[in-house]
């Protein structure tokens, strides 16, 4: 019935010591698990920005006389607030770029509008055609109406 | 096991049971600030949302100053209040509904809620925590239109009509919408300053070639 207590061995220092071990590798992994979902937050946080800023630009070719419209590119800096800032040394938070160029073959009818909104960072330059992480990319057509 | 291993073994298990307890509270804060982050988020990018789509179709006039059944400016002799616009969709036939947005607030410093009224009997709630909109005025020449250029006159129709407007209005080619939320009330606020967020719409239909 059981085990004799006189084999009963009990727990032993390194069975203490493993079973602390785990415990603190289980608990040392927990915060590097919340900084993480935190920085997926902010991340989250800037993308929300980053689409409204891109959606503005965008919105904004679309409502010029079509001739204004393009074809041309650029860029500009705008603060976590989305308001334009002058430069680097304004505190960016964003880089927007932009390029506006017809359709080949449309007979300067069809223009096709790209807006990049990527959080600022001195590192590389922003091109269009490869969004950085967290950056937000629209592409839209726009075609002249008819008189 | 000896007295000494057994006093090894407690003083491991105590001091990380305490490192376990320690860190319980900051996790916890950081959690919840996280799901007030989202929410603030969420917010923000739903009256953003709202009032793009609406800028976006609007059609002429666009009103500073709440129009419609009930409580409608133009009676009480007012044609511009800050952070108020009403846009009609260019498309709306006659009578159809218009959308007029503004800051509502309890109590001068309390909460705000921005609210989105129809134009006939309902003002519904778009997104709670709302402390400031603000809405700018620019022209075709990319110079903002100021107040007092809005409410002096010539009036369309006439002067006498219950739906006049300044005519400057119809000058309007972009609006600049700035909107700021702030953490509710329950949430670790010193930990969640408040956002903002500024952007400007073209509306097509004001912009016509």
């Amino acid at each position: 019935m059981g085990i004799p207590l006189a084999s009963w061995s009990g727990v032993h220092l390194v069975e203490v010591l493993i079973a602390s071990s785990l415990l603190a590798a289980v608990c040392t992994s927990l915060p590097a698990a919340f900084a993480a979902a935190a920085a997926a937050g902010l991340a989250a946080g800037q993308t929300t920005v980053a689409v409204i800023l891109a959606a503005q630009k965008v919105e904004e070719f679309r409502a010029a006389p079509f001739a204004a419209a393009g074809p041309f590119d650029g860029s500009d800096l705008l603060d976590a607030a989305g308001r334009v800032v002058e430069g680097p040394s304004s505190a960016p938070a964003f880089r927007r770029v932009w390029r506006t160029e017809w359709v080949p073959a449309s007979s300067a009818q069809t223009l096709v509008i790209t807006v990049l909104v990527a959080p600022y960072t001195t590192r590389s330059p922003l091109l269009l055609d490869t969004p950085p992480r967290g950056a937000a990319r629209l592409v839209t057509v726009r075609t002249r109406k008819a008189a | 096991m000896s007295l000494g291993e057994v006093l090894i073994a407690s003083a491991i298990t105590l001091t990380l049971m305490g490192s376990v307890v320690g860190m319980t509270v900051p996790l916890q804060r950081l959690f919840d600030t996280q799901l007030e982050y989202g929410d603030m988020h969420q917010r923000l990018r739903a009256a953003a949302d709202a009032l793009t789509r609406d800028l976006a179709a609007a059609g002429s006039p666009v009103m500073p100053y709440r129009s419609g059944i009930r409580q409608h400016d133009p009676d009480a002799g007012v044609f511009y209040r800050t952070g108020v616009i009403t846009l009609v969709p260019a498309m709306a036939e006659a009578g159809g509904t218009s959308h007029t947005y503004y800051l509502k607030r309890d109590s001068p410093a309390g909460p705000g809620q921005l609210m989105r009224y129809d134009g006939n009997e309902s003002d519904l709630p778009l997104a709670d925590h709302v402390t400031s909109l603000e809405i700018a005025y620019f022209g075709a020449d990319a110079a903002q239109l100021a107040p007092a250029q809005l409410t002096d006159g010539p009036w369309f129709p006439d002067d006498e009509d219950r739906n006049r407007f300044d005519m400057d209005v119809l000058r309007i080619r972009r609006v600049r919408v700035s909107i700021r939320v702030e953490a509710s009330p329950g949430a670790r606020r010193r930990f969640l300053p408040d956002r903002e967020i500024t952007f400007d719409v073209s509306p097509r239909n004001l912009n016509r070639e």
